[in-house]
């Protein structure tokens, strides 16, 4: 039993695993590449690197596992670079950089599987003079119950993901229960239910605090149609801490505001609208950290190298 | 006696370099001080010498026409197309490659590589109709033919817009058609202003008011056809104006711009032929500008002298020299032409490292800013690694390849040249000085590094295969080069595709977004690690070891043009066509040189 430990072990912290592991990444990432083209952004994302295994479809539409998914291969190289450091590496001071480079990549695969799990991304377009206080996720819907009130709506969102077609969605928060119908993606996108109104949309992320596009400016270099500057300016009003403050958005220069940071995007409209991105990325601070590891523990390792050969040189 | 040919061949090298600086226009005509004349174009204030130049490159590939026995510089035939285009028009300027364009026109792709104005000129409208529809198709689906047929509507555009930059092409006196616009504007506009009924005005009037009508349409026409703007701000805050708009301000304000009036003279004492008449007209404006913008004057002068010295140009030349060199050098001679090749090395890396230089000066940018720029900096930080390499090593490996890396880089930014401006304005998303210096930079190291240690590889094959004197001592010092630039390379591509991460997080949010290119310089680093681990662990040998470093040159070649040629991305600034088969070919060659690795001896040594 423990001959099968120990090998099994030995298979885990071996550096043939390493390699062919970043093999695969590299072919992953090569097929990727080219199938953006045909996929887009997120689509791509979505198949190679998102799930735990590449599917392929085949001609009756069944899918069929091809290739192992980035998930699974950064998960497998991590718990190879764990095993190898526990069992196979010492630590000396010529192997130092290897040691910084290696927890470096640790932590940056380690920051990638947390902002994958953490972080949300969503839209926020916004009318010059107009404001918003919310963001949508065009590639999330949701289910949103809305009771109109008086003075405020109450509102609950149930996301997409949760929807099972002919299950019963039950829980203590809702207003009532909710039977999920079979093929309800093809049906209309909204419904009214007594006082409630319940609708299909993007997923939305509602802020405390109201964002109002005062102007937005789009310059051109003079002569062409090459961009020269998108900028955004904001007035923000925060309903809990009454902080009111103006900011300009613009590209390399985005505004951070209570965890979230609001990038100028795009537009809309003929220059009428501004489309802010809106990030919510509490890991942010990993791959910083990972970098300057790396990149630290590279230089260490490269000039303990270059001094020993040129100090061995002479003598030679 | 040997020592002699050394500094005979790198005098003669010094002599063609001061050779460049040589006007090439003879004559009586003042046309460097023309050339210098400073215009707005694609963004950016050029020199009137450098859109000739970059015209006809979009046009034909080359920077002057020939025709019979006679060159025609890319000054004088810019000044021709405006005053005389009926000579120009039967240039051979266009250049259609495509044989189903060339048969809307009636050729056929043996007939000749450029055509005339005047030979396309009845199929223009033709042209017209199918570029509209090949525009309606989006730019990443339209196919080769598409893409030719607007190229060609493209150029036939630029030229028609060339010749009505200054004058409405054609015009026989610029001058007496400013005078008339004047005559009949001081006598027109009272009435303009006064009449606002056309009943009231006399017969006398309206003809005047017909006449100012003429002219208000013409120059409407000149400002919708200009290329470049050529009117300097007057004022501060002012804009640069097309001549044109320029000629159509005069409407509305009295004050006649000292640059319509020298256009006048210039294009009508060239019309004449009056050389003295231009150099004197040339010389007063110039002397205004000098006066009211000394530093776009400066810039204006250094960029025209950039121009016509072609610093990359030159150091293309010399490092084919120093390649020769190094190969007979080994054949004979080995001290004296070694020492020679690395001389004339040293002499080819400072035109190139000057012509960097000039290059950030006159975009006020880091060195990389676009394709053609990452090829000239790509090979300068390569060749940078290879004089050291010599400087430890000195068996000519390291002149040697800087040589090859010289030339191939150079090359390459040469056929993307053609391409127009190669100081092009940077787009919002990149205006960030502070990126282009440090990620950018370090990105495009990674690239020469990479580059620079496949190359080493190559020879390592190569010597192994054919030269019977290889080695142990050869194969140790090549081995250690290449491990060596392993790590050059694998570091800078490792911080620079980090700091792309962390420009991108800054900008949008995301620290990895999957775009391209990043994916291309995170394949690299991959691919460098690959080797290091393998190396490392003893799992493959010195052979090993060398066949993969070749195909690391697949590996950055893709992530550098062939991501570029996906056309979705953010990077996608460098969309290239004939590119995509020279990247295939490229890549067989490689592939066909690991084979050779694998290989066993052709020479078996003894």
């Amino acid at each position: 039993m423990s001959l099968l430990i120990r090998r099994i072990f030995k298979l885990l912290s071996s550096l043939e695993l390493t390699i062919i592991c970043l093999v695969l990444v590299m072919m992953l990432i090569f097929s990727a590449t080219l199938d953006q083209v045909h996929l887009g952004l997120y689509g791509m994302q979505k198949k190679y690197f998102e799930g735990w295994l590449v599917w392929w479809p085949l001609r009756s539409g069944r899918l069929i596992p091809v290739f192992p998914s980035g998930l699974f291969l950064s998960g497998v190289l991590l718990l190879n670079l764990v095993c190898a450091h526990t069992v196979r590496f010492r630590f000396q001071v010529c192997k130092m950089g290897i040691w910084l480079v290696h927890l470096g990549l640790i932590v940056l695969l380690v920051g990638a599987g947390l902002t994958h799990f953490l972080s949300t991304e969503s839209q926020m377009p916004i009318t010059v003079s107009g404001h918003a206080v919310y963001s949508e996720d065009a590639n999330e819907m949701e289910l949103a119950i809305i009771k109109q009130g008086k003075e405020t709506d109450q509102i609950w969102s149930i996301p997409k993901a949760r929807l099972v077609a002919g299950k019963i969605l039950t829980d203590s928060l809702l207003p009532f229960p909710i039977m999920v119908p079979e093929n309800f993606e093809q049906q209309a996108k909204s419904w009214k239910v007594k006082d409630y109104e319940l609708v299909m949309r993007p997923r939305r992320y509602y802020n405390d605090y109201s964002v109002t596009l005062q102007s937005f400016t789009h310059k051109q270099y003079m002569g062409t149609t090459i961009p020269k500057e998108f900028s955004s300016r904001v007035h923000i009003q925060d309903f809990k801490t009454g902080e009111v403050r103006d900011a300009v958005i613009s590209m390399n220069q985005p505004l951070r505001f209570r965890g979230k940071t609001f990038y100028q995007a795009s537009f809309a409209q003929g220059d009428t609208v501004s489309i802010l991105q809106v990030v919510e990325n509490p890991s942010w601070i990993f791959p910083y950290v990972a970098s300057i590891m790396m990149a630290l523990g590279l230089l260490y390792q490269f000039a303990w190298h270059l001094l020993r050969y040129l100090k061995r040189r002479p003598a030679a | 006696m040997k020592r002699w040919v050394s500094w005979l061949v790198l005098l003669v090298a010094v002599l063609g370099v001061f050779y460049g600086f040589v006007s090439p226009y003879k004559g009586a005509f003042d046309l460097d001080g023309f050339g210098q004349l400073p215009v707005l174009q694609g963004g950016r204030i050029k020199p009137i010498d450098t859109v000739a130049r970059n015209a006809l490159l979009f046009m034909n590939g080359k920077q002057n026409v020939r025709i019979h026995q006679e060159k025609i510089l890319p000054d004088v035939w810019l000044l021709r197309s405006m005053v005389s285009p009926n000579m120009t028009d039967t240039y051979p300027v266009f250049r259609i490659d495509h044989p189903e364009v060339l048969a809307l026109i009636g050729h056929k792709l043996e007939d000749g590589h450029a055509y005339t104005f005047k030979e396309i000129l009845p199929y223009v409208s033709m042209i017209e109709q199918q570029a509209e529809l090949a525009r309606k198709v989006e730019s990443n689906q339209r196919n080769a033919y598409q893409r030719a047929l607007l190229l060609t509507y493209q150029r036939l555009m630029t030229y028609f817009q060339l010749k009505n930059s200054l004058q409405v092409e054609g015009w026989h006196s610029f001058d007496r058609e400013l005078m008339s616009f004047q005559s009949t504007l001081y006598a027109g506009k009272p009435l303009m202003v006064a009449h606002a009924d056309p009943n009231a005005l006399s017969a006398q009037d309206k003809f005047v008011l017909d006449g100012l009508l003429v002219f208000y349409k013409k120059y409407q026409h000149l400002a919708q056809a200009s290329f470049f703007s050529s009117i300097p701000p007057q004022q501060v805050g002012d804009e640069w104006q097309s001549m044109g708009s320029g000629l159509l301000g005069m409407f509305k304000s009295n004050v006649l711009s000292p640059a319509i009036i020298s256009y006048a003279e210039i294009l009508t004492a060239y019309q004449d032929q009056d050389s003295g008449r231009f150099n004197r007209s040339v010389a007063t404006y110039s002397e205004y500008l000098v006066k009211k913008f000394p530093e776009v004057m400066f810039r204006m002068k250094v960029e025209t002298y950039f121009n016509r010295v072609a610093p990359f140009y030159q150091s293309l030349v010399l490092y084919l020299v120093v390649l020769l060199l190094v190969l007979v050098s080994w054949l004979k001679w080995p001290d004296v032409l070694g020492k020679t090749a690395f001389r004339l090395l040293l002499l080819a890396f400072l035109i190139h490292t000057v012509g960097l230089g000039l290059r950030m000066y006159l975009q006020g940018r880091p060195p990389v800013t676009n394709l053609y720029s990452s090829a000239v900096f790509v090979g300068w930080v390569a060749i940078v690694i290879g004089i050291l390499l010599e400087r430890i090593h000195k068996k000519g490996i390291g002149t040697m390849v800087s040589a090859i890396i010289g030339f191939l880089t150079l090359i390459i930014a040469h056929h993307l040249s053609i391409q127009g401006d190669t100081l092009e304005m940077m787009q919002a998303v990149l205006d960030s000085n502070f990126w282009l210096s440090t990620h950018v930079v370090t990105i495009n190291m990674g690239y020469g590094g990479t580059f620079l240690m496949g190359i080493l590889a190559h020879i390592y094959i190569f010597k192994s295969m054919l030269s019977p004197s290889f080695d142990e001592a050869e194969r140790k010092s090549l081995k250690s080069m290449v491990f060596g630039t392993a790590c050059f390379a694998i570091f800078f591509s490792l911080v620079g595709t980090i700091l792309g991460g962390i420009w991108a997080d800054q900008s949008w949010g995301r620290f990895w977004g999957w775009d391209p290119k990043e994916n291309g310089a995170l394949l690299i680093v991959l691919w460098l690690a690959i080797i290091l681990h393998a190396r490392l662990a003893g799992l493959v040998k010195e052979k090993g070891l060398m066949i993969m470093a070749v195909f690391a040159n697949i590996v950055t070649a893709f992530s550098w043009f062939g991501v570029n040629m996906l056309g979705v991305g953010l990077h996608s600034y460098g969309f290239m066509d004939q590119a995509f088969f020279w990247l295939m070919l490229f890549c067989f060659v490689e592939l066909f040189v690991m084979w050779l690795g694998f290989a066993p001896q052709f020479f078996k040594r003894k």
